[in-house]
Parts: structure tokens; C-alpha cells; sequence
């Protein structure tokens, strides 16, 4: 990480004017940096303030404290016209579109360069150029009420790739989307991010998007980022309560109640059910028939679940113990020296 | 067909060039203040929309004066206000009567109206769209033209048709004070000279041209919007 980042916040706030006297601040001492090709995502529940941070970036939201660089440039405090060549730089896609109704898709994908000296027959190529990277090569004529919501939104990606951005901000980019359509439009960003090299800032409050699409991740919490990091040590060792709640939105370990309460588990006192995460992908290691074969315990599998992550696998195990109390603790204190994250968890069964 | 029209319009058709005449003053009136009637109402509505609170130049005391303005003028009555502009509107007519007199007084009174009107056809242009035109480098002056004005196109057609057919309300009742056009027949004959088929004659008139505005308003809207 010597490379100098070619965004980086520091320090910044933001608090908005209220009408009733009470102001409401947004971001609380923001400090981001975010490489150059990198894919990097901002998670949050709504409200938290992504919105408004992802909007720093290119100015149309200006901090109330702190710095915003781009390039090694301060955007908060860039003049108008300044802020408006740099806007070339950075794309931007939205939840809602936010295509032009009355124009074409042509017409849309042109519409940054429309007042600009440039050699037409060239653009005219490009927007052709465009509209196959991003799968539709015929729609060029099309208005966008004849569009679905996924390729409105690979229209907007065309519009905002017209510049050659360094950046592209996508904001909740695929929150208006059915599952299959988001998938296709996270791969189309990635494959871009491959292709150009294109810096990715995400923002969303889905911890699937991050998992899928993510190098990187920031978690917001009210306006101030309480977790940040690689993706995948993140989601290995998520420190704070909200991430964690975020991860277990993407994880199958997480026993729902009825079923810890059911006679399908029909747990008694004395067994206990364990949750083992593997940490540092050692997801290979037989732990189960060791701890079953040397501590004479039964180890029944509930669950398990594995993925592939940033290349790493990440997953784990729900067991339930059973045995003697002396030889489950045995086993217990075998498992908590090993590389895993091991949780006992509680079964108040509720009669 | 003629003698059917000469049967139950008699005073009409005696006075048949005064009337067409009439109607002739009637379109004159209202294309002349429609047209400058838009251009200084696009340019109020414009200046209302960016000026606001969070537009795209905000500045709220321009804001302010502008909207005030604009309401001051939309609470007098129109029959009072041709009263109140008699002294001005001769200074910039030269006369006060007539259609001359009549142009400055529409103006004044209409203008407000259709502000208003166009300011809601813009404000209905998604904020969202605004917000792209920020984020892909476009000036305050390039927003207007390619997002504000562009997107609103079916709208403004909409609200013209509305405030059109309102100034022909309006140039009716500058009939009152000898103003000239449809109301102004409609007063002389039919009602100071209790012509009752001079009346109805205005109506028909006044319901075929509203008609047909509305039509050819609504055609067009509709043909714009996607």
C-alpha cells in the first residue's frame, strides 16, 4: 500500500441544516482511502450516510469538515467549472437510472460530450463501441420506457463510461433488480473493472453485492465507518456487531430459531451446539473425525457451507457435540487452539 | 344553411363583418400576448426553479423577490388590475382602449398565471435527472436547455394549452372596458342591446376555438412524451 491512493478522505463530516433548528449530521469523521483499480465497496443500512459519502467524491455533495482528494486533488474545494471537468472523470450509476425519457438510448449514452468540440463520426463509434461492451448492440434507436430495469441500467453504464472515467460510483446500482438481473449487471462491472481498469465504488446496503463484487469494504453505521478492510478478512473476522449481522445475511450457519427448537435437532442438556468458522482458508483440515476418533465424542454435522472468496475459501461447520460433559470439554478446548473461529451457541430451548 | 343561420342569428347577421371582425381581434389579442407572454414567462419560471433552496443556483433572496412578486400579481383581479395599469398602460401603448390598450394589461395579467404553470412543469422534471446532468460536467445553462426544458416539453405544451384558453377568458373580459374582440361584441350587442342571439353566437364561437386549442395541445403532448 505505497501506492498513493486515488481517493482518500480524511477526516470528513458533514452535517446538514435542519428547517426545525436541529442539525442533522451525516458523516462523522470519515477516513477512506481507496486504491486505483480497485474494487471498493461502502455497505450501510438506509440512512446511514452512503449516499451522501459516495456524492463527496464528485463534489455535488460538499463536506463540512475534512478533505476529499481525487488524484491528489481537493474536490471540496475545486471552483465550478473546475468540478466540472473533473466530474469527466468519475461516472456515476443510480438506483433509479435516471435515464432520460425523452431521448434515446443513443441520445443518452451521448449526452455528456452533447456540448463538447469532438469529432462526431468518432463519438458515433464509440456510443456503437459502448453499447456492445455493455450487451446491447441494437437498442442504439430505443427509448428507455421500452427498456427493462436491467438494461436501463447497462444504458447508464454506457453513459457513464462515454468520458473514460478512472472511476465508476454506483449507487445502489442494483437495488431496483431482481437477483438473476443484479448478478448480470455485477458481472458486467466486474468484467469492466478487468477490462479498463476502471475503479469501482460501491454502495449498498446488500452484504451479497460485497461478497460477489468487492475487493475491498467499508461498513457505515451512522455516518461513521466502523469496520473497514480486505473483503475477505472482513468476512473471516468481522469484528463489529453490525457486520457481523451483515455477513450472516450471506451465510447459511445461522440456524434460524424453529429449527435449534425443533425435534429435529432435539437437543438435550448436555450436548452442545457449535459453530466453527474456518479462518485463513484452512477449510481442509479433518477436524471433525479427529475430535470424534480422540476425545470419543459424536459430532453430528447440522449444517455446512462453503464459498470461494477473493480465491480463499471461507465457510464452515454447525456441529452438535455429544457425549461426556469432561470429554466434550476436551474436545472443545482442542478445536479453540486451532485455526477456526469456534462459537458455542446457545440453545435456550423455549418449551 | 345560410338563411337557417339568418333565421335564429338575425342581429349577428346583420352585423356579420363586425362580428367576424370581433373574432379576428380576438385571435390577434391572444397570439400577440401568448407569444411574449411565454418568453417572459419561461424566463420567470426558469428563475424560480433554479434560484430555489436546492436548486441548481440557488439564491434564495432572488428566489424570494421573484416569488413574491408573482403572487402579489396573481391576487388582483384581473377587472381591477386593467383599472389599476390605465395610467402606465397609456404611457407604453399610448392609448388605453382598444387592442392596443389591451395588449399591455393581458400581458401583465396573464403572466403571472402561466409562470406559475410552467414552474410546475419543470419542477416535474425528476430530481434525479437534474442530478445526472451535475454529475456528467453539463453547466447550469446546459441543465436548463438539455434536461429542464427538454424533459418538460409535453408538459409545457400542456400548460400553454391551459393558459391559453384562460387568456381567452381574459381578453373577454377586457370586452368590459372597450377592449375589442369576442366579449367586447358580446357586450355591445348582446347584452347593452339585449341581442340574446349575439351572445350565444360569442359562445359557440368561444367553445370551437377553445375546443380546438385543447385538441391541438393535447395531440402534441401526447405525441412528444415517451
Amino acid at each position: 500500500m505505497s501506492l498513493d491512493p486515488l481517493i482518500k478522505f480524511s477526516h470528513v463530516e458533514k452535517v446538514f441544516p435542519n428547517k426545525d433548528g436541529q442539525p442533522r449530521q451525516v458523516l462523522r469523521d470519515v477516513n477512506l482511502s481507496i486504491q486505483e483499480k480497485s474494487i471498493f465497496g461502502i455497505i450501510g443500512h438506509s440512512g446511514a450516510g452512503k449516499s451522501t459519502l459516495i456524492r463527496c467524491i464528485n463534489g455535488i455533495e460538499k463536506p463540512t469538515g475534512g478533505t476529499v482528494s481525487f488524484s491528489g486533488k481537493l474536490v471540496n474545494t475545486l471552483k465550478s467549472s473546475k468540478l466540472r471537468s473533473l466530474r469527466q472523470n468519475i461516472g456515476m450509476i443510480f438506483q433509479q437510472f435516471n435515464l432520460m425519457p425523452s431521448r434515446t438510448v443513443f441520445e443518452n449514452i451521448m449526452l455528456p460530450i452533447k456540448y463538447r468540440h469532438i469529432n462526431r463520426a468518432e463519438a458515433r463509434q464509440k456510443v456503437t463501441r459502448l453499447l456492445e461492451m455493455v450487451g446491447l448492440p441494437d437498442k442504439a434507436s430505443a427509448f428507455p420506457s421500452e427498456l427493462s430495469g436491467g438494461q436501463k441500467q447497462r444504458v447508464a453504464i454506457a453513459r457513464a463510461l462515454i468520458d473514460d472515467p478512472k472511476v465508476l460510483l454506483c449507487d445502489e446500482a442494483t437495488s431496483a433488480l431482481d437477483p438473476q438481473t443484479t448478478q448480470d449487471i455485477l458481472t458486467l462491472l466486474k468484467d469492466l473493472n478487468h477490462r479498463l481498469g476502471i475503479t469501482l465504488i460501491i454502495v449498498t446496503h446488500e452484504m451479497e453485492v460485497i461478497e460477489n463484487t468487492c475487493d475491498f469494504v467499508a461498513v457505515l453505521d451512522h455516518g461513521k465507518i466502523i469496520e473497514q478492510g480486505n473483503v475477505y478478512s472482513v468476512f473471516v473476522n468481522p469484528k463489529e456487531i453490525l457486520t457481523q449481522r451483515f455477513i450472516a445475511t450471506t451465510s447459511r450457519l445461522e440456524l434460524p430459531q424453529e429449527i435449534i427448537d425443533s425435534d429435529l435437532l432435539n437437543l438435550t442438556g448436555k450436548q452442545k451446539l457449535v459453530k466453527i468458522t474456518y479462518l485463513n482458508g484452512k477449510a481442509m483440515v479433518p477436524l471433525i473425525s479427529f475430535i470424534s476418533r480422540n476425545f470419543n465424542v459424536d459430532a453430528n454435522i447440522v449444517v455446512g457451507d462453503i464459498k470461494i472468496l477473493q480465491q480463499k475459501p471461507l465457510g464452515g461447520l454447525v456441529i452438535v457435540l455429544d457425549g461426556l460433559e469432561s470429554d466434550i470439554k476436551k474436545a472443545l478446548d482442542y478445536l479453540g487452539k486451532q485455526e477456526i473461529r469456534l462459537e458455542v451457541q446457545n440453545y435456550d430451548k423455549r418449551n | 344553411m345560410i338563411s337557417v343561420i339568418e333565421k335564429w342569428f338575425p342581429n349577428v347577421t346583420m352585423n356579420a363583418s363586425i362580428f367576424w371582425n370581433s373574432v379576428g381581434q380576438t385571435f390577434e389579442m391572444t397570439i400577440i400576448v401568448s407569444v411574449i407572454s411565454f418568453v417572459i414567462s419561461l424566463i420567470l419560471a426558469i428563475g424560480l426553479v433554479v434560484t430555489k433552496k436546492d436548486g441548481i443556483l440557488s439564491q434564495p433572496t432572488v428566489w424570494n423577490v421573484l416569488d413574491k412578486m408573482v403572487n402579489l400579481f396573481r391576487s388582483i383581479p384581473f377587472i381591477i388590475l386593467i383599472a389599476a395599469l390605465i395610467p402606465l398602460t397609456r404611457l407604453i401603448s399610448g392609448t388605453a382602449i382598444g387592442v392596443q390598450g389591451t395588449i399591455f394589461p393581458l400581458i401583465v395579467g396573464i403572466t403571472p398565471f402561466f409562470t406559475r404553470q410552467i414552474e410546475s412543469a419543470l419542477n416535474e422534471v425528476d430530481t434525479g435527472l437534474i442530478e445526472v446532468g451535475q454529475v456528467i460536467g453539463l453547466s447550469p445553462f446546459q441543465i436548463i436547455r438539455s434536461v429542464y426544458l427538454k424533459e418538460s416539453i409535453p408538459s409545457i405544451i400542456r400548460v400553454t394549452t391551459i393558459t391559453l384558453i384562460s387568456l381567452i377568458g381574459l381578453t373577454a373580459i377586457v370586452g368590459v372596458v372597450g377592449g375589442g374582440g369576442i366579449g367586447d361584441f358580446a357586450i355591445q350587442y348582446g347584452y347593452q342591446q339585449n341581442q340574446l342571439d349575439a351572445t350565444y353566437a360569442c359562445i359557440i364561437i368561444l367553445v370551437v376555438i377553445v375546443s380546438v386549442i385543447q385538441a391541438i395541445g393535447t395531440f402534441f403532448s401526447r405525441k412528444l412524451f415517451h
